[in-house]
């Protein structure tokens, strides 16, 4: 059984090389280029805090994702309610500019994405031993915390 | 089989379900459809003020966004009509368009409200996983003075604040919002949604 104590730096290490492999070359210049605007050298952090950086990038790239499109829908179904014509779909641009049609975005995930990748987010965050940090993570640290200052 | 190396395994596990999610992630710009989902929450807020939306410039019915700020003219948007007084000015939500501020210069504010040529609110969109920086507000309040929307200690009115409140200018944002940079937006008179799925 998985428990949810505290593993050491070369755990983290590890698990940061896992989620850089999946996430890709593209994906991991994006966290950098994050942390870059906020004057942060994401290299420079702890394994524990580049962990839990790299996995708030998951929860807020990822596993929102099904979420996001749902919602939009929602305000979609509400707006055409009035709409005379109403708008059958929306086109969004991809990396390279091509435009991908929102519907089939939509027609690729199942019904049950949204709360299934929830949950697996969360036994991602106990794999990783980081349940109960994380939250105080997620929701921003003040300047007494230090952003950095993630592993006391 | 020792915890450490069960742990591994698991979050390997774990990481390959994600696969799918990660291959539709791929295939789109996020970033746009978080700037779509706020957009769309900011059309939602006028038509509850009784206005009555219609689409522009779409392709058929499809509703295209933009991959580089663009040509107001050009843009898919949505234009609101007055419920009870049909022939007033219809207000415009463009989302990633080119305007031109005081000095001149263009600049692209993610979503842009207008009223026939008067422009009344902006909205940024960020979506990121870490806490919003400084320059984050630093940027927008020079959106705010660029465009003439500025109210700073709430002794500039604004048209805005009169007619409709809840559509102030404001940035939206997955990430966490520093408490102490609560003052700017109080200063400046934006609002900030922040933590959003």
């Amino acid at each position: 059984m998985i428990s949810d104590d505290s593993p050491d730096d070369s755990f983290y290490k590890e698990v940061v090389d896992l989620i850089r492999k999946w996430l890709g070359d593209r994906e991991y210049s994006l966290i950098l280029e994050e942390f870059k605007l906020s004057d942060t050298y994401f290299d420079t952090l702890s394994p524990r805090a580049k962990l839990m950086a790299l996995l708030r990038f998951i929860e807020v790239n990822y596993i929102q994702l099904p979420k996001r499109i749902s919602t939009i829908y929602e305000y979609l179904d509400k707006l055409n309610e009035s709409m005379e014509i109403p708008i059958e779909d929306f086109e969004i641009p991809d990396t390279f500019g091509k435009n991908v049609s929102l519907a089939s975005l939509k027609g690729k995930m199942k019904d049950e994405d949204e709360k299934s990748l929830a949950a697996l987010f969360q036994e991602l965050l106990k794999a990783a031993g980081l349940s109960k940090i994380y939250e105080k993570y997620r929701n921003g640290l003040s300047r007494s915390e230090g952003r950095l200052n993630l592993d006391e | 089989m020792t915890s450490r190396t069960q742990r591994i395994q698991r979050i390997q596990q774990l990481l390959n379900q994600l696969g799918v999610i990660q291959s539709i992630r791929l295939s789109g710009r996020t970033e746009k459809l978080f700037e779509l989902e706020c957009y769309l929450r900011t059309a939602a807020r006028l038509a509850q003020r009784n206005k009555i939306p219609r689409a522009m410039n779409t392709s058929g019915r499809v509703f295209r966004v933009l991959y580089n700020p663009g040509n107001i003219a050009n843009a898919s948007h949505l234009a609101f009509v007055d419920r009870s007084e049909p022939s007033a000015e219809k207000m415009e939500l463009f989302m990633n368009c080119e305007v031109r501020g005081k000095s001149s210069v263009e600049h692209s504010p993610d979503i842009l409200l207008t009223i026939g040529s008067t422009r009344l609110s902006i909205y940024e969109c960020k979506e990121y996983s870490t806490p919003l920086d400084i320059s984050v507000y630093r940027e927008f309040i020079g959106f705010l003075v660029e465009l003439g929307l500025v109210r700073a200690n709430g002794r500039n009115s604004r048209l805005v604040d009169r007619v409709l409140p809840e559509l102030s200018p404001r940035i939206y944002t997955t990430a966490s919002v520093l408490p102490h940079h609560a003052p700017l937006a109080r200063t400046y008179g934006f609002s900030l949604e922040g933590m959003l799925p």
